[in-house]
């Protein structure tokens, strides 16, 4: 219970008759105030949530030191027209027919065999697919005749005669190198950078390798060294020259950097029946059953609930105590000061035997007999007059009580 | 029907043949084979139906007491019944346990016995049995309800009766059975009898000497068969709690006290109870059974929130044209004693003696005393005013005639039995 502000008394009290209180405007204006509040804040954390660079490994808008924007303008400048996709769907659809276009497929991490073979398939008309990563993941499901493997041993120098190596080009750091499935690469098949086999017997290994066009694909190119076209080693040995030949092919340049959304729009179906038991399923169907039936058992109750008539509970004091609210809330000072007063003039009145209805300059002298407290005291104490404030009305009513302590017991 | 946990955990026990065999067949194998396994435990469980069901036990107890309700459970059926037996009562009545177990063999028949400790007076009837009888592989059980009557009648717990032995001292006084006598207003003459040793030399019947050779004195004793109506108000203002118990029971309390005291005084004793209508009405014509007359029909009376008509009271008070003590148990609450009691009160006083005793709060004596602080303050004068009021409303009634006892629960039934022994004494019933 509190007793509302004294300045909005009188505001609620003007227009009891009109339809709209100012207790509801305020409260729609705090609602509206919040609700702008709310949108503004999500603007802005969306704004600064999308202005942030990407820092992706391979990302084309990464300006990180794994980031590739440095290669993708020096392309602009020379006239290439680069567009980023971020799903097979958007990558199928910029590359078009085809033709005159160079699709690469930047970090694979996030690339799945599905999307990857949709690429392939769709971009027959192009002039070249390159993964720049090489894509070890999926490269055994696309059919190229080619795997990939982890390599840290030294590559030669390019010994290959493609278009985008020229004589002498150096590669400082790699990631992997390719080597047939088979026996050997499929036919004209070009291998650059060639590194030392596991062992004797084994096939040849490069660290790039250029497939022809086939009737499934266009021509791929699968590149081991993925650095090379990153903006921290761009610059080192001949990388920077080796990346814009290979991507600056084609007047148009498709980069498709596969995201998270890609992976779920184009599902792998395989992945389902690796992860989970087959049995699993009717487990969870079994146990969904005995639950229910766990459910019945214990929800089952052993007869209805009995009703029990209760009986009134109201406490003795509970007139008294609103009466002392309504004193407080009212701020009746005065009133409560006359009530404990004339209660203690009662009191004193009886204990002294005097008349019930005497005056009060004969109880100020009897008391004042009975204590020894000065008249002028005791008449100041027992005079009806209304006390300043609610702290003088505390102290009165305390001298009060201390009064009649001193009168029972003298 | 039910199921228990143990069909649940059956269920889930097909895990394993559906983990070494992961088919739907599987699982459709495992579903029929629990099902029929629950079916036929619940066709081979025993029948509710063929249990026959008798309460004994007490049927009533004093607040505060514990008192036991038993059910035997007889089996008229072919089969075993095992399972679980609730006997229903409601919260108040304080059944322990919620459950047994039960295993009666085909033709016998079993004793179960629940505890009750009631936490309230007033009737408590019991609700439905409920048995739950299970089949022999414990999968599955037949429930059932039935009513089987039964009612525990709690009676006050008549806290006051520790002062009735020290009161009946008093009344022995009065009365010429002891050795004090007193001879004056308020007495009749009983018998005359030798003069021995102590005896008062002013009651020596002079008369009756000088026609005998020997000292003789005359006895006396207090009047008796005076008649008492003891009213107690169940009113709204009857249902306040004065430390956790509703006012109407400090005012019962009282009643019951002078109803014991007054009956072993010989005096006509009817106690009356109700708000606007009677709720109670004891003619003490049979003494012997008088105060348990008055507990047990007392018992179920509780507070209703409604004013109380004291003119259907009055009215029922008047019926008999004796001259009557009239002890009129209600709380002294100024509004209430104004508009409803004070009306009817001068022709009640015309006729008849008036007792008004009210039960206190003794809070409002801690509210008034205690003073430290603004909000403790505020308490203080507001319980000030209060008790103003109701010693105006005391001093109005004490106008009209009226003796008005104020008093906490625990004090007021004393204090109006001695005030009825000074009444006795003084020969004003």
């Amino acid at each position: 219970m509190t007793a509302p502000a004294p300045t909005a008394a009188p505001e609620a009290t003007r227009s009891p008759a009109s339809g709209a209180s100012p207790s509801a405007v305020r409260r729609v204006r705090g609602v509206a105030l919040w609700v702008v509040a709310v949108v503004l804040g999500g603007v802005l954390i969306a704004l600064a949530a999308g202005s942030s660079p990407p820092d992706d490994y391979l990302h084309p808008d990464g300006t990180g030191q794994g980031g590739t924007r440095a290669l993708v303008e020096v392309l602009r400048d020379q006239g290439i027209d680069v567009e980023v996709a971020g799903t097979a769907q958007e990558a199928i659809d910029a590359a078009g027919d085809g033709s005159g276009t160079t699709v690469v497929v930047g970090n694979s991490s996030l690339l799945g065999s599905t999307a990857a073979r949709r690429l392939l398939a769709s971009t027959r008309g192009a002039d070249r697919v390159v993964f720049l990563d090489g894509a070890p993941d999926v490269l055994p499901e696309l059919d190229l005749g080619v795997t990939a493997t982890r390599s840290g041993d030294e590559v030669s120098a390019a010994d290959c005669r493609v278009p985008w190596v020229q004589d002498g080009d150096t590669v400082a750091r790699w990631s992997w190198v390719f080597g047939p499935s088979g026996d050997r690469l499929p036919a004209g098949s070009v291998g650059c950078y060639p590194a030392a086999p596991d062992g004797p017997g084994s096939p040849r290994l490069w660290a790039a390798v250029d497939l022809p066009a086939s009737p499934a694909h266009a021509p791929v190119t699968l590149v081991g060294f993925p650095d090379a076209a990153t903006n921290r080693f761009v610059t080192e040995a001949d990388h920077a020259g080796l990346v814009v030949r290979l991507l600056g092919a084609s007047p148009r340049l498709v980069w498709y950097h596969p995201t998270a959304d890609d992976l779920t729009e184009n599902p792998t179906p395989a992945d389902e029946g690796a992860v989970w038991p087959s049995w699993l399923g009717l487990v969870v169907w079994l146990g969904a059953l005995a639950f229910l039936a766990f459910a019945v058992a214990r929800g089952r109750r052993l007869g209805r609930l009995v009703p029990e008539p209760l009986p009134v509970v109201v406490r003795a004091t509970e007139t008294t105590e609103s009466r002392a609210e309504l004193y407080r809330a009212a701020r009746a000072d005065a009133r409560a000061a006359a009530v404990l007063r004339h209660a203690t003039r009662t009191r004193l009145a009886a204990r002294l035997g005097l008349p019930p209805g005497g005056g009060l300059p004969e109880l100020v002298a009897a008391v004042s007999d009975a204590t020894g407290v000065p008249a002028t005291e005791l008449d100041a104490l027992l005079r009806d007059a209304p006390p300043q404030d609610e702290a003088a009305l505390v102290r009165t009513a305390q001298q009060l009580a201390h009064l009649e302590e001193k009168v029972r017991t003298p | 029907m039910t199921l228990t946990t143990r069909a649940a955990a059956l269920l889930l026990l097909g895990v394993v043949p559906v983990v070494l065999r992961p088919a739907g067949s599987t699982l459709w194998a495992w579903l029929l084979l629990w099902v029929l396994a629950v079916g036929a435990d619940l066709l081979l469980a025993a029948a509710p139906g063929g249990l026959r069901l008798t309460r004994e036990g007490a049927d009533q107890v004093r607040l505060g007491e514990r008192a036991s309700t038993s059910l035997v459970v007889e089996n008229t059926g072919r089969r075993r019944a095992r399972g679980l037996l609730r006997d229903g009562w409601p919260p108040s009545a304080g059944a322990t346990p919620a459950r047994h177990p039960l295993d009666v063999p085909p033709g016998e028949r079993r004793r179960v016995t629940t505890a009750l400790v009631p936490t309230r007076r007033g009737d408590r009837a019991a609700d439905r049995v409920t048995v739950r009888l299970l089949g022999p592989l414990r999968l599955a059980a037949r429930q059932r309800s039935v009513e089987v009557p039964g009612r525990l009648r709690v009676l006050h717990p008549f806290p006051s009766r520790r002062h009735l032995p020290s009161r009946l001292a008093v009344l022995r006084q009065l009365d010429g059975r002891a050795a004090v006598r007193v001879r004056g207003q308020g007495t009749e003459f009983d018998s005359l009898r030798d003069y021995v040793d102590g005896d008062d030399v002013r009651s020596i019947d002079w008369r009756a000497t000088a026609r005998r050779r020997d000292l003789v004195v005359r006895t006396w004793q207090p009047e008796q068969h005076r008649r008492i109506v003891v009213v107690v108000d169940t009113g709204r203002t009857s249902a306040g709690r004065v430390d956790d118990a509703p006012r109407l029971d400090a005012a019962m309390d009282a009643a019951l006290l002078l109803t014991a005291l007054a009956g072993h005084a010989r005096d006509r004793v009817q106690v009356l109870a109700g708000d606007r209508a009677v709720r109670a009405r004891i003619t003490g014509s049979d003494r012997a059974t008088l105060l348990h007359d008055v507990i047990s029909t007392l018992a179920p009376v509780d507070p209703q929130v409604v004013e109380t008509d004291w003119s259907v009271l009055a009215a029922e008070v008047a019926r008999s044209s004796h001259r009557s003590l009239v002890v009129l148990l209600t709380p002294l609450e100024p509004a209430a004693v104004e508009e409803g009691l004070l009306p009817v009160l001068p022709a009640l006083v015309a006729h008849h003696r008036v007792v008004v005793a009210s039960v206190s709060d003794p809070a409002l004596a801690r509210m008034r005393t205690a003073r430290d602080g603004s909000e403790q303050v505020w308490a203080a004068a507001a319980a000030e005013r209060t008790t103003a009021l109701r010693e105006a409303a005391a001093g109005a009634l004490g106008r009209l005639g009226v003796d008005v006892l104020d008093a906490p629960p625990d004090e007021l039934p004393v204090r109006l039995a001695d005030h009825y022994l000074a009444l006795k004494r003084q020969g004003l019933l």
